[in-house]
């Protein structure tokens, strides 16, 4: 069963792929048509309007499916480092709820889960944290997260690739981040 | 039944009146119950109350009968319809050791009786399956399984005999000698009236015992004449049409299958089905048996039920839903 749906689900992405209704998905396919069941996606915020903290970056994300798939939820991790109170920095785990087996349902895609991952970089959970430090800055100091999120993309160089995203709307604040990238990045936050 | 209001006795009570403090009692036990068992809910948790229903039965009966009879009071039934304890002859109250007795072996007994004999079946199982021979444990086993069948008579006989003569309600207070008596003067003749409509529910146990060993004389009269009969052929026999039997019941599974698959890739299947909800979500292909949940959400049969079996609720609204409540549709 977990085959079928799997290919019925590639299919679909095949025919209308989820980066046409939705540009923050970058891609979402089969490592290799060989296997199935490992997926990998790209997923980005591309502007500050897209989210205050995260804009700019783009991050890969694995997907490891079950053969119980879809009655069990696939395990998708963070491959990019992202500091985030619900994901782990060094391990990519999420904390997410449908995620979970208590939660999960059999009626969402690999596409559903994607567009939750996204939400989850909206609005972070800091009361079931998994990156505490970040949690707490979130909490108490959103300047301070910001610039931290922003500093850990510049660091693992993992802002959004402006050759391939081809949106004509690629902010100025954004142009200038990639601009600087360094010494000038301490004047804008000062 | 001869009491004589001019004397001091007290007058014995009659069948209806001890019936009624006993089913008091019974109430007042099954409330004690509820409060235990919620007293080991919190004390170890439901897992233990699911373990031990038995145990906790007993405890609530020994401890409601210790705190009452045993200490010379009145039970709440008891008190309720104005019975008290006498001992045989009516003219004075029970000592304690019978009550002592009455207590263990009215509440406790049957059930260290039911473990023994469980202990006894189990461990023979085990050691008949090392040897296979008949042992002495598996004697004493058919033993108390008779001894199940005669306390049953014996209880059925008792029984109507209370309902003839209104002595003893329970074996134990016979054998203990604990008869009720009224706790103020009755008019001896009403009583009389009133355990008259008793002593028929006595004849009516009376005939079914009657009965029962009528039938029962008759099967063992007609295994006799089947050990008889019975020879090689006649086993033969039987196992062929137990195959025979399999091989029909096969061949009635297969028809079934192919005859009732409903494939909604099929245009002419269940054609009231508009073509945008003929696919399954869980498996994202046209429906195969499609069945509805009980909120009218359709899938197909295997899908469904492989999740639902997991988790009793529908995958798209999430309403309670068990395997029982799926419909398929045809
Ligand atoms: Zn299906
Ligand atoms: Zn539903």
């Amino acid at each position: 069963m977990a085959e079928r749906r799997l290919f019925q689900e590639y299919n679909r992405y095949k025919k209308s792929p989820p980066s046409k209704s939705n540009p923050q998905i970058i891609s979402l396919n089969p490592i290799s048509e060989d296997n199935i069941f490992n997926w990998q996606a790209i997923i980005s915020k591309p502007t500050k309007k897209d989210n205050p903290f995260y804009y700019g970056g783009q991050w890969k994300l694995s997907i490891a499916v079950s053969r119980q798939y879809p009655l069990e939820p696939p395990v998708i991790k963070f491959i990019t480092p992202i500091v985030h109170p619900n994901i782990n920095l060094k391990t990519g785990e999420i904390c997410l709820d449908i995620l979970k087996k208590d939660a999960w349902s059999p009626a969402w895609n690999l596409e559903h889960l994607l567009v939750a991952i996204l939400m989850l970089l909206d609005s972070p959970e800091p009361d079931s944290p998994l990156n505490i430090d970040a949690a707490n800055l979130y909490r108490h100091d959103p300047v301070g997260f910001q610039s931290m999120v922003q500093f850990n993309m510049w660091k693992v160089g993992s802002f959004v690739d402006v050759k391939k995203s081809t949106p004509t709307t690629i902010t100025k604040s954004n142009q200038v981040i990639r601009d600087v990238s360094g010494s000038k990045i301490r004047a804008i936050i000062a | 039944m001869s009491s004589n209001p001019n004397s001091r006795q007290l007058p014995f009570a009659d069948a209806a009146t001890i019936v009624r403090a006993h089913q008091k009692d019974a109430y007042f036990e099954s409330i004690y119950r509820t409060y235990l068992q919620d007293f080991f809910q919190i004390l170890h948790g439901q897992r233990f109350i699911n373990s031990y229903p038995q145990e906790i039965t007993v405890l609530a009966k020994a401890l409601y009968l210790s705190l009452t009879t045993l200490l010379g009071a009145r039970t709440l039934g008891e008190e309720y319809v104005d019975l008290i304890y006498v001992n045989k002859t009516g003219k004075r109250l029970p000592r304690l050791l019978p009550r002592i007795g009455f207590i263990l072996s009215y509440a406790v007994l049957p059930y260290i009786v039911s473990k023994i004999f469980k202990s006894f079946k189990s461990s023979s199982e085990e050691e008949s399956k090392k040897d296979g021979s008949i042992s002495i444990k598996q004697w004493l086993i058919r033993m108390f399984s008779n001894y199940y069948k005669v306390l049953d008579v014996i209880l059925n006989v008792h029984i109507a005999l209370f309902y003839f003569k209104g002595e003893f309600y329970s074996l134990s207070k016979r054998i203990f000698g604990l008869r009720y008596a009224f706790g103020h003067n009755k008019d001896p003749q009403k009583v009389q009236q009133q355990s008259g409509n008793y002593s028929l529910l006595g004849g009516i146990i009376i005939l079914q015992l009657f009965v029962k060993s009528l039938m029962a004389l008759k099967s063992y009269n007609d295994e006799l004449v089947k050990k008889g009969e019975k020879t090689n052929t006649a086993t033969q026999r039987d196992n062929g049409t137990r195959i025979h039997d399999i091989n029909t019941l096969q061949t009635l599974s297969e028809n079934f299958e192919t005859d009732h698959i409903i494939d909604l890739s099929d245009e002419s299947q269940l054609p009231y089905l508009p073509e945008n909800s003929r696919n399954c979500m869980l498996c994202l292909s046209p429906m195969v048996n499609p069945s509805a949940a009980i909120c009218g959400h359709i899938f197909c049969w295997d899908c469904i039920v492989d999740w639902i079996r997991e988790h009793p609720e529908c995958p798209l609204c999430r309403q309670q839903c068990a395997e029982q409540n799926l419909l398929p549709l045809r």
